[in-house]
């Protein structure tokens, strides 16, 4: 009856406010639009595979606790002025077509330092303060505010213990399943080469934009090229990377990284089996059952995601699959189950 | 026809004022009817329902926004209907999706307790809201006054579900936390 009285105090707002949210939606931030308009583009851009290693996971168990649904998305990317295709169909791309369509809207590609202002130079340091955070702009500290908050190990409990695993999935799995079905799968992240890293760095800004956790160099720069593409200096990359992925080696420089193109493909339907906590360790284990069919009839793989809380931020320790046709093999997967 | 004409039509007891609220924002009741009970002979009933608590209404009243003024009738009908239906949190729709959401925004029960009443707290929500960023004050709106499902909402944003989840999800932390704050027991 609770719930019922607070919704019954909801339909007492105010009528502006009603009225608002009935005829104005909020404007979509430019790199939302960006991604709109790059997924056109990738209709005349093919992909080709990039493999990592795939290493196994314990059996699973029955029960499934939600089920999802993502399709991948192959990507198109240019790092250091080369261009990188992520997907797995196998099939190498045309490299005239692909010219070809880049030619037609070229990508300008802005030097780390070309430009700069005094954002750009900015470090952020994340706080275990969730709103928190430190921003060196030169020699000089400041504190800031971020937008929102960061994920901590009480947001994983708060989604497990209210049953609520399907935000459980969409925060700490689809990220990784929407962007890196094709190849980012790692045991160790320094087996991890720059492309897969990259497109590490491009889900963490997805998830972090769900977090509403606002980068203010890359919030406030201006889109670059004609289609609106964005690009990210090997600072910002690198900044992402330390905090959210633990040990990986990164030699980038100098250049940036810009997405050329996004597309969906082909569906996808994972299960969120379980979700187990370590309280000693601040880990939280997701088994997460990837299916081709909505039934659950054709298993692709069993994925572990080992995700490591420090604070109020998270990083992914690693991420483990295993295919059907693998045997068994240890896990790193803590024992302790969720309540 | 805009809104001040078709009010002048209720005031002047022509039944074309029914035609012309249909016609405008029949398709807006009907939304949210259809969000709340998920069920079209009911929906219909509900906002044909509204037109006649409209009628009955209008006047005395002048609603300064005609629009939301039917939307909040059809929306407390279709509640109304919808407990009429079922026990709440069981059945389909959005309804008890939204209500369960909305559990998690309860203070604890230790909490110094205050009982307000649905218009008190009515306000202190009103507030609550005005103070958010406007995209999350949109979702938190859409999904808990219109009762719209995460996925519509988040067609409208262009954004994924998982983002519009986790919005909500922080704000309804953030009521969480006032209602502590506040002792609100409810």
């Amino acid at each position: 009856m609770s719930a019922e009285h607070l919704f019954d105090a909801i339909g007492q707002i105010g009528a502006d406010l009603v009225d608002s949210a009935a005829h104005t939606v909020p404007a979509v931030r430019p790199w939302r639009r960006w991604v709109a308009t790059a997924a056109v583009m990738a209709l005349l851009i093919a992909g080709a595979a990039m493999a990592l290693p795939r290493l196994g996971t314990p059996d699973p168990a029955p029960d499934p606790l939600q089920t999802g649904r993502v399709a991948p998305i192959r990507t198109t990317m240019v790092l250091d002025g080369k261009i990188y295709y992520v997907d797995d169909d196998g099939e190498l791309p045309d490299q005239t077509q692909l010219q070809s369509a880049i030619a037609g809207e070229p990508l300008e590609i802005l030097p780390e330092h070309t430009g700069s202002s005094v954002l750009d130079q900015a470090v952020i340091y994340p706080t275990n303060d969730a709103e928190q955070m430190i921003l060196q702009l030169k020699d000089e500290l400041h504190t800031a505010r971020t937008y929102g908050e960061f994920y901590g190990m009480e947001f994983g409990y708060e989604m497990a213990s209210a049953s609520s695993h399907e935000t459980l999935f969409q925060v700490f799995v689809e990220p990784i399943e929407n962007y890196f079905t094709f190849g980012l799968r790692f045991a160790n992240p320094s087996e991890l080469n720059e492309p897969a890293l990259m497109m590490f760095f491009w889900a963490m800004l997805q998830a972090r934009d769900a977090a509403g956790i606002r980068a203010l160099e890359i919030e406030e720069r201006q889109t670059v090229g004609t289609n609106g593409e964005w690009s990210y200096s090997a600072q910002e990359i690198r900044r992402i990377l330390d905090q959210y992925l633990t040990g990986h080696s990164f030699t980038l420089t100098t250049g940036t990284f810009g997405i050329l193109a996004m597309e969906p493909t082909a569906p996808i339907y994972p299960v969120l089996r379980e979700a187990v906590f370590d309280d000693a360790a601040r880990r939280m284990v997701l088994q997460v059952d990837v299916f081709a069919d909505e039934g659950g009839s054709k298993l692709l793989r069993e994925s572990t995601y080992t995700i490591q809380f420090t604070g109020s931020t998270y990083r992914y320790l690693s991420i483990l699959d295993r295919r059907p046709d693998q045997p068994s093999e240890g896990t790193t997967a803590p024992k302790k189950p969720a309540d | 026809v805009d809104d001040s004409t078709i009010i002048e039509l209720y005031w002047a007891r022509q039944e074309q004022a029914l035609v012309e609220t249909d016609r405008k924002y029949g398709a807006y009741c009907r939304s949210i009817a259809r969000n709340i009970l998920k069920n079209a002979d009911d929906s219909e009933e509900c906002v044909n329902d509204t037109y006649m608590r409209a009628w009955n209404t209008i006047p005395p009243q002048r609603p300064a926004i005609l629009q939301v003024f039917l939307g909040t009738i059809t929306r407390n009908l279709s509640v109304n209907r919808f407990r009429a239906n079922h026990t709440l949190k069981r059945g389909g729709g959005q309804l008890p999706m939204a209500l369960e959401e909305l559990e998690f925004c309860l203070p604890s029960v230790d909490t110094v307790e205050k009982k307000l009443e649905a218009a008190e707290l009515g306000r202190l929500i009103d507030a609550f809201l005005r103070g958010l960023p406007e995209r999350d004050r949109y979702m938190f709106i859409r999904r808990y006054w219109y009762v719209d499902s995460v996925r519509e909402i988040a067609r409208k944003l262009r954004m994924s579900e998982g983002t519009v989840k986790s919005n909500l999800f922080r704000t309804r932390q953030k009521l969480k936390d006032l209602l502590g704050r506040e002792g609100v027991s409810l």
